[in-house]
């Protein structure tokens, strides 16, 4: 696979790339209860033309139930789901024109590859030789040339993935729905056929909602990602948006590796946290507002690793540094030093409890021994969140957060 | 867009109220879909053509010409004695079988490949072959003048022949024979699912072989000792073409009376309270084994192939 | 398991495998005799037997008339046992036990019980002594081993399939067709085999719904075993298990290779 492909400006292959104007794909306030638990919960979701969307989310956050909404598997009980304007409420799977790659591939084991991806064209009555040339170009598109007389049985994982694939484009619908595709293989193959599932899409500039719990898969294919966390979509952006400003607790924590550390609003003006230890930790009052927080509400303060930085302390006078770009410089205590070769992960806690991690690019700073610290970071860089636990403020932050249960006590 | 706030979980509908609640949220939830409407014909077919002559064969019994039918069936000595005579056969042929079936079925557990196939086949064609064919082998075997009786004539270790038929030493060795296929499949495909780990670990922890096997092995293939003799009794209570032919016409089973009393003696009335009887009788078996051991395993283990 | 298994058990089981398959080993042996009695070993050999067998028309009567019943068991059988087994496992219904009785049932009462209630009720509406009559019985006795076949079949079914065929364009029945029918075929065929064998092989019932004009091979072998002397009923006999042989290697000979698709 040479880079090139990976661009979207490249086509390798004749195929004639469709103007993307269909394909745009819209869901809106698709709701669905199993045993009076919401499981999806208000999703809304617009997609344009030609994007990749993922559904990121953990188990049962309900983006296979959405998927299977949008496939017509099932009857949401509220909302709409509509494709090039036209609502497809009521109308029966096999009349949607919708591509879907299953799971575990679904792949009809009495057929060969061949009769599998020729299979939806024989549903739409298409001459054989027509059957036969379209079925040859997929085999080629997916690099399975020559493989068409295989039987499902006789084909590997990474193999089989490719045909189910292949066929759920034969047809040329305008959008393709992916479960959890890559699931089933490895590592390595698994990050071979990301390649290819983002090739592909390109090529044929079309529409793919993709379901997966992998964030880092996630990154790498998606234009856009929707999180999904107890059948609600928390956000959605593109992987730098979520990256740099999750807008939840949830997604802060989802997403990457974060620092939380929580506190509460000061009531007067000024932005400020201050944490349990007693320390304020500056914020910007933009940051505050965008996400819906006043003074006097329960708040966590994300920082990513690599945006911290670690001195030794310069002995017991060693005051917080005087620099108005800082948003805090905490006193704190090296208790583990992890080297990852291309970095080094220092583990320190704070004064409060707190357990930071910060992330330092070997060769920019001497290694530390000392075991009193310093950590600090830009204003710029951190985010401020609602927390939405009751549990204490000065709690380890960097297991991961289970949300639900109370409301934030803050204003919308 | 939503901020970070958690969703409270709709709480689940509390099933305060009873039974009655419950079963009337049931039946509107429970919408009846398309598909089962396809039990319809079948289920139908079976009412009709087996149901509707069973219970018809229930009313014959009280109408005609009325529950006296039972008080005969009670009172008669005669019947007493078919009933004793059959469950006594039946305790025989159970036990008979499970002392055959059980080292067989560990046998088709402990050999590989070849053998297995072998075995299973072995045990496999009777159980597909007619009971008819399979009686009439054992009237040419146990006649006066059949084979055995001919061989050890021959061979001059007797002089008379041995009454091996129409006797119920004949019926038990036939119905043993017969029905030891239905002893060794569930025994069989209960011991196929206990671990193979479990002996050697018993062993490793200091068990003599002997002891492993009595105190690991056995117990855990109770389940299909069990179904297996529940399911030889049952049917051998009901037995009919194997009694008829081998046993003796003063001394026989239910079943043949039950067929007597129809054919020869053309009382519907008697005939159907009979055929209630042996029938309640089977029901209520199954229903006591069922509650012990899943049955399902029972009637499935011939596609479990 | 490992260890290799005691010279007991081993000699247990031999006697145990002679058991079950003597006599009718023995009886094939026999059909070969030369001699009319039923003395062993047989004098000489002769196919005489077979002859006979074959030159009696009552008996080539009752092998067609049990041909055309148990064929025709086999169709009705099949298809609404195929059906009732989709609905069984599919469906969602009220009084799932009543449906679970009404189809165990006919495997569970005792024959004779079967065969004296139906002859009662036939004489009735006068089925007894007619072909359909006996297809009827013999329908409903098949149907419980269709369903529990075909259930299996469904029962390990991928759901996915089907989903996967709406998906790409092929509607409820063209999806039952092309992909769900194909692939429980095993579970159908091996549902048919079952409902032939136990219309072919029915005695009991078979007896009591026969006339003259209508008697199945069972009913002439029934009568004839208790009558017969010579070894005529031997050959029959040999016949009959050199067919179930064949049926049972056939059928796993059919399953082994649909295996191998999957």
């Amino acid at each position: 696979m040479s880079t090139s492909t990976m661009t979207a400006s490249s086509v390798c292959e004749q195929e004639s790339a469709p103007v993307a104007q269909s394909g745009a794909l819209s869901l809106s306030g698709l709701c669905k209860s199993y045993n009076n638990l919401r499981v999806v919960d208000d999703v809304s979701l617009e997609l344009r033309p030609g994007e990749f969307v993922s559904l990121l989310g953990p188990s049962g956050s309900g983006k296979t139930t959405t998927l299977r909404i949008v496939a017509g598997f099932i009857k949401a009980e509220a909302g709409v789901v509509t494709l090039d304007g036209r609502d497809l409420t009521g109308v029966p799977p096999h009349k949607r024109d919708i591509g879907m790659v299953f799971q575990n591939y679904a792949l009809f084991p009495h057929m060969t590859a061949a009769e599998n991806i020729g299979f939806p064209l024989a549903m739409r009555r298409q001459p054989k030789a027509a059957i036969r040339e379209r079925v040859e170009e997929m085999l080629r598109l997916v690099h399975l040339e020559g493989l068409g007389n295989r039987y499902p049985g006789q084909l590997s994982g990474g193999q089989q993935q490719r045909v189910a694939l292949a066929r759920a484009l034969s047809f040329r619908p305008g959008v393709l729905l992916m479960d959890e595709p890559l699931g089933a293989l490895d590592k390595k193959l698994r990050e071979a056929l990301q390649l290819e599932i983002m090739r592909i899409s390109r090529q044929l500039n079309i529409t793919v909602l993709y379901v997966t719990h992998d964030q880092a898969e996630s990154l790498v294919l998606s234009d856009r990602i929707a999180i999904f966390n107890e059948g609600r979509i928390e956000q959605i952006g593109s992987g730098e948006d979520l990256y740099e400003r999750p807008l939840s607790l949830f997604v802060a924590d989802f997403v990457g590796e974060s620092n939380i550390l929580r506190g509460v609003i000061a009531d007067n003006a000024e932005e400020q946290v201050r944490l349990a230890s007693g320390a304020s930790v500056r914020v910007s009052q933009r940051a505050c507002r965008r996400v819906g927080l006043s003074g006097g509400a329960r708040a966590a303060v994300v920082i990513r690793p690599e945006r911290m930085a670690v001195r030794p302390a310069q002995g017991e006078d060693d005051g917080a540094a005087s620099d108005s770009e800082l948003a805090a410089d905490l006193p704190g205590k090296l208790r583990e030093v992890v080297y990852l070769g291309s970095e080094r992960k220092y583990v320190v806690e704070l004064a409060g409890g707190e357990v930071v991690t910060v992330r330092v690019q070997e060769g920019t700073a001497e290694p530390l021994t000392c075991s009193g610290v310093r950590v600090c970071w830009k204003a710029n860089d951190c985010v401020v969140v609602a927390d939405p636990t009751l549990a204490d403020a000065g709690s380890a932050s960097l297991s991961a957060v289970k949300p639900g249960g109370e409301a934030t006590e803050g204003g919308e | 867009m939503d901020s970070g706030v958690a969703q409270v979980q709709q709480p689940k509908l509390p099933s305060v109220g009873g039974a009655g609640k419950t079963l009337l949220k049931g039946l509107a939830r429970t919408r009846v879909n398309g598909w089962a409407l396809l039990l319809l014909p079948g289920c139908l077919f079976i009412v009709v053509f087996f149901f509707a002559p069973l219970v018809n064969m229930v009313w014959r019994s009280l109408t005609d010409p009325g529950p006296s039918n039972y008080a005969t069936f009670a009172e008669t000595g005669t019947y007493a004695r078919v009933l004793w005579v059959t469950i006594r056969t039946a305790l025989l042929v159970t036990v008979a079988s499970l002392i055959l079936g059980y080292p067989y079925a560990y046998m088709m557990i402990k050999a590989g490949g070849k053998l297995r196939l072998a075995l299973v086949g072995l045990v496999l064609l009777p159980f597909w072959s007619s009971i008819l064919v399979r009686t009439y082998a054992w009237t040419v075997l146990l006649q006066d003048t059949g084979v055995i009786n001919s061989v050890l004539m021959k061979l001059g270790l007797i002089s008379d022949s041995l009454p091996l038929m129409r006797n119920d030493l004949g019926v038990t060795i036939g119905m043993t024979q017969i029905l030891l296929p239905m002893m060794v499949f569930p025994i069989y495909a209960v011991m196929r699912r206990i671990d193979a780990d479990l002996l050697p670990a018993a062993e490793g922890l200091g068990a003599r072989p002997s002891r492993a096997f009595v105190r690991v092995f056995m117990p855990l293939s109770m389940p299909g000792v069990f179904a297996g003799s529940l399911l030889v009794f049952v049917v051998s209570l009901g037995f009919y073409i194997t009694p008829a032919l081998l046993g003796s016409p003063s001394n026989t089973m239910f079943s043949v009376i039950v067929a007597h009393t129809i054919q020869q003696q053309v009382d519907f009335g008697l005939g159907s309270a009979l055929g209630v009887i042996l029938l309640v009788v089977t029901l209520v078996l199954l229903w006591i084994g069922s509650r012990v051991v899943r049955l399902g395993d029972v009637f499935g283990y011939s596609s479990e192939q | 398991m490992n260890r290799k298994p005691n010279k007991g058990l081993i000699v247990a089981v031999v006697l145990v495998g002679l058991f079950l398959v003597a006599p009718t080993l023995i009886v094939m042996v026999m059909s070969f005799s030369s001699g009319s009695t039923l003395k062993f070993p047989p004098e000489g050999l002769s196919i005489r037997w077979y002859e006979s067998f074959i030159d009696s028309s009552q008996w080539t009567r009752s092998v067609w008339m049990s041909a055309k019943i148990a064929v025709s068991t086999v169709i009705l059988g099949t298809g609404l046992g195929t059906l009732a087994a989709l609905g069984f496992v599919r469906g969602r219904y009220l009084g799932r036990g009543i449906v679970t009785t009404i189809i165990v049932s006919p495997m569970v009462v005792p024959a004779i019980v079967i065969a004296v209630g139906m002859y009662m009720v036939y004489v009735r509406w006068g089925m007894q002594g007619t072909m359909w009559g006996m297809v009827a019985a013999h329908t409903s006795l098949a149907i419980p081993y269709v369903i529990v076949n075909v259930a299996a079949s469904l029962q390990n079914f991928d759901r996915n399939l089907e989903l996967a065929a709406q998906n790409l364009g092929a509607g409820p029945i063209r999806t039952f067709f092309r992909v769900t029918l194909p692939l429980i075929m095993p579970g159908v065929a091996a549902g048919a085999l079952f409902a032939f064998m136990t219309s072919w092989d029915e005695v009991i019932v078979s007896s009591f719904l026969a006339s003259p004009q209508v008697r199945t091979l069972p009913v002439v072998m029934w009568d004839a075993v208790r009558t017969l002397v010579d070894p005529t009923m031997a050959a029959l006999a040999t016949m009959l298990t050199v067919l179930t042989v064949v049926l049972l290697i056939g059928a796993t000979v059919v399953r082994k290779v649909g295996m191998r698709k999957r």
